[in-house]
């Protein structure tokens, strides 16, 4: 698609909008099942999901969400599905599910859960702590330079706008 | 996180919704033992979804986001995962029991009883019939 195409599809999807034809609602859960897909490794190229990942017209979520799969593909890929676990647990719902917060630390760190077994659904309120993700990717790192490689790949994708 | 907010607003959350149509327990069921099938292209996943045309083939993602915005499907998923007959614990890697293993005690279930009616029937085919015997004995005598 080319770069006209793609921004009248954006104008499209931002007019449908405002109409009240794509609830914001409807573009959260396009957004939430990429974001899982990034967990469990199944995602689709960040190139072809510009559009999809617009519905509401909001490009800025839009291309964070790229900005976080172009990251995974360019270094560690398990650093950024750790990230954006972190994420969906800490941002994912307003309150704290604290029986499934317990259970789902217990499963981290008797090692008995995998990264793709992880959803929005499991992860959203559990408020994990960095020290449940790393163990969960077996690995330590440093959280601060994953997000920096990120909001990196984010300017790259917004620079000519 | 301190990362200026760039982070902290990229996740709305979603708010319950009024859905129409609900995954069967038979999913929900799949969905809490990992068993559903990864969708392999998100724009159709999301389409149907979307759309509530879902029915056939649920796939993971869809379910994760319905019972994340279903008050019933949630509180089933709840359920299925405390009870069972298993603990929480065991949804996951490890203790999975395999479909194998639940074939092999569905056929155990059938053939048991079958096994033992075959026995029966055998040890009372070579077992010495008295009745029988002294029947014919009596018959005998009187003739
Ligand atoms: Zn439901």
């Amino acid at each position: 698609m080319s770069v006209s195409q793609a921004e009248s599809r954006v104008i499209i999807n931002k007019t449908a909008a405002m109409a009240g034809l794509i609830a914001p609602y409807q573009a959260e859960v396009v957004r939430l099942a990429y974001a899982e897909h990034i967990v469990r490794c199944t995602e689709q190229d960040p190139e072809r999901m510009e559009e999809l990942l617009s519905l509401d017209g909001d490009l800025e979520k839009a291309h964070k969400w790229m900005a976080l799969a172009y990251a995974k593909r360019e270094g560690d890929p398990k650093k950024i599905c750790g990230l954006v676990v972190y994420l969906l647990s800490n941002y994912g719902a307003a309150e704290e599910d604290r029986e499934k917060r317990r259970w789902l630390v217990r499963q981290i760190e008797r090692g008995r859960v995998r990264l793709d077994d992880l959803t929005y659904e499991l992860l959203k309120g559990t408020r994990l702590e960095w020290e449940h993700i790393f163990k969960l990717v077996r690995k330590e790192f440093n959280p601060t330079r994953e997000k920096e490689r990120v909001k990196r790949w984010y300017e790259k994708l917004t620079e000519h706008e | 996180m301190n990362d200026g907010g760039f982070f902290a607003g990229l996740i709305g959350g979603l708010e319950e919704q009024c859905h129409s149509e609900h995954p069967p327990a038979a999913v929900l069921r799949k969905y809490v033992w990992r068993r559903l099938p990864e969708g392999r292209d998100l724009r159709a996943e999301v389409e149907r979804l979307l759309s509530s045309r879902v029915g056939g083939r649920w796939t993971l993602s869809q379910v994760s986001l319905h019972v994340a915005t279903c008050g019933a499907c949630a509180r089933e998923v709840a359920r299925l995962r405390a009870g069972l007959g298993l603990t929480r614990e065991s949804a996951f890697a490890g203790d999975r029991p395999t479909l194998l293993s639940r074939k092999m005690r569905r056929r155990l279930a059938y053939s048991i009883p079958v096994a033992v009616t075959l026995a029966l029937i055998l040890v009372l085919f070579f077992l010495p019939h008295p009745v029988a015997t002294s029947y014919c004995r009596f018959g005998a005598l009187a003739m």
